[in-house]
């Protein structure tokens, strides 16, 4: 069975609305006074409302994560950029990793190199959920 | 409360040392479950650095402070199976000596977890004379942690509060 994790991360949800909220502000600092002075109240309406539909749009485009597992493999898609796939039968050891921010991560280790999921920013419990990888990868391995 | 389990010692263990107390040992990072070295298993090996990365001050004063080692912590359940020995013992601490020469690691820690402890072992832990490797016996039904009488035995019962 499919079990799929996508949690909106609220961190990033913030991030992006700041910067979209930033590039704005920058904009209008940058307008003559005149101008703007009359209507400061719109305009900070405007870039919050503006700031909130970018934001919302710049976290799909590259922060948002969309996990998903089987027995078989994982699928990990981080904003808009192509899906990463793998199987469980490529790894041949797993681990935990804290992170400089102190986020756990599980990390995949194979001939080729390793690969991590974020499971501190998928709202796993790293800890049981590095032993249910352990699992797949010991069933589905040589 | 209730007479925790050893593998539920092991589960909070691994906790601690990744994100709790243990960080005041070592910086430890990277933790594997079921870590083979040779013929031994270690139910938990935990890598890491004497220099904690930290932010702006903290990674200052672990800069000019601290050594930069690489250190190891390994942990494992002496059972029914395992029943710790002085034989044993040595075959543990020979395994993680082996691993620290592989690893090039200076420094590394050996909990084992058990259950009631006997006068013999705990004084063969007290007297195990490595000055590179702490060893700790934690001590699931008593609750105590009798750790060797080295530096780094004494760091490990300081900071190793699990209860």
């Amino acid at each position: 069975m499919v079990q799929r994790y996508a949690p909106l991360q609220l961190y990033y949800v913030f991030k992006s609305f700041f910067i979209m909220y930033a590039i704005q502000a920058l904009i209008v600092l940058f307008m003559p006074l005149g101008l703007t002075a009359p209507i400061r109240y719109q305009i900070l309406v405007l870039n919050g409302v503006v700031g909130a539909v970018l934001g919302w749009y710049l976290y799909k485009q590259w922060y948002h994560l969309d996990f998903s597992y089987d027995d078989l493999g994982f699928e990990l898609r981080k904003g808009k950029s192509p899906p990463v796939t793998h199987e469980w039968k490529e790894f041949s050891q797993v681990s935990l990793v804290r992170d400089e921010r102190g986020e756990l991560v599980v990390r995949l280790h194979r001939d080729e190199g390793r690969v991590e999921i974020p499971a501190s920013k998928l709202k796993l419990d790293p800890f049981p959920f590095r032993l249910e990888v352990m699992k797949l990868v010991a069933k589905t391995g040589s | 409360m209730g007479v925790e389990s050893i593998t539920e010692v092991m589960e909070k263990l691994e906790r601690v040392m990744m994100k709790g107390r243990g960080r005041w040992v070592a910086d430890f990072n990277e933790s594997f479950r079921v870590y083979r070295v040779g013929d031994v298993t270690f139910d938990v090996f935990i890598s890491g650095n004497t220099r904690e990365k930290g932010f702006l001050i903290s990674r200052f004063f672990s800069f000019f402070l601290n050594p930069n080692y690489e250190v190891g912590f390994f942990a494992v359940a002496a059972g029914q199976e395992t029943e710790p020995n002085s034989r044993r013992l040595r075959k543990w601490i020979l395994a993680v000596k082996s691993c620290m020469r592989k690893s090039e690691m200076k420094w590394a820690w050996l909990a084992l977890i058990g259950s009631t402890i006997s006068e013999s072992f705990s004084k063969q832990v007290q007297e195990a004379g490595d000055p590179s490797v702490g060893i700790a016996y934690i001590d699931v039904d008593r609750r105590q942690i009798v750790s060797s009488d080295n530096y780094l035995g004494r760091q490990l019962k300081r900071y190793m509060r699990i209860w």
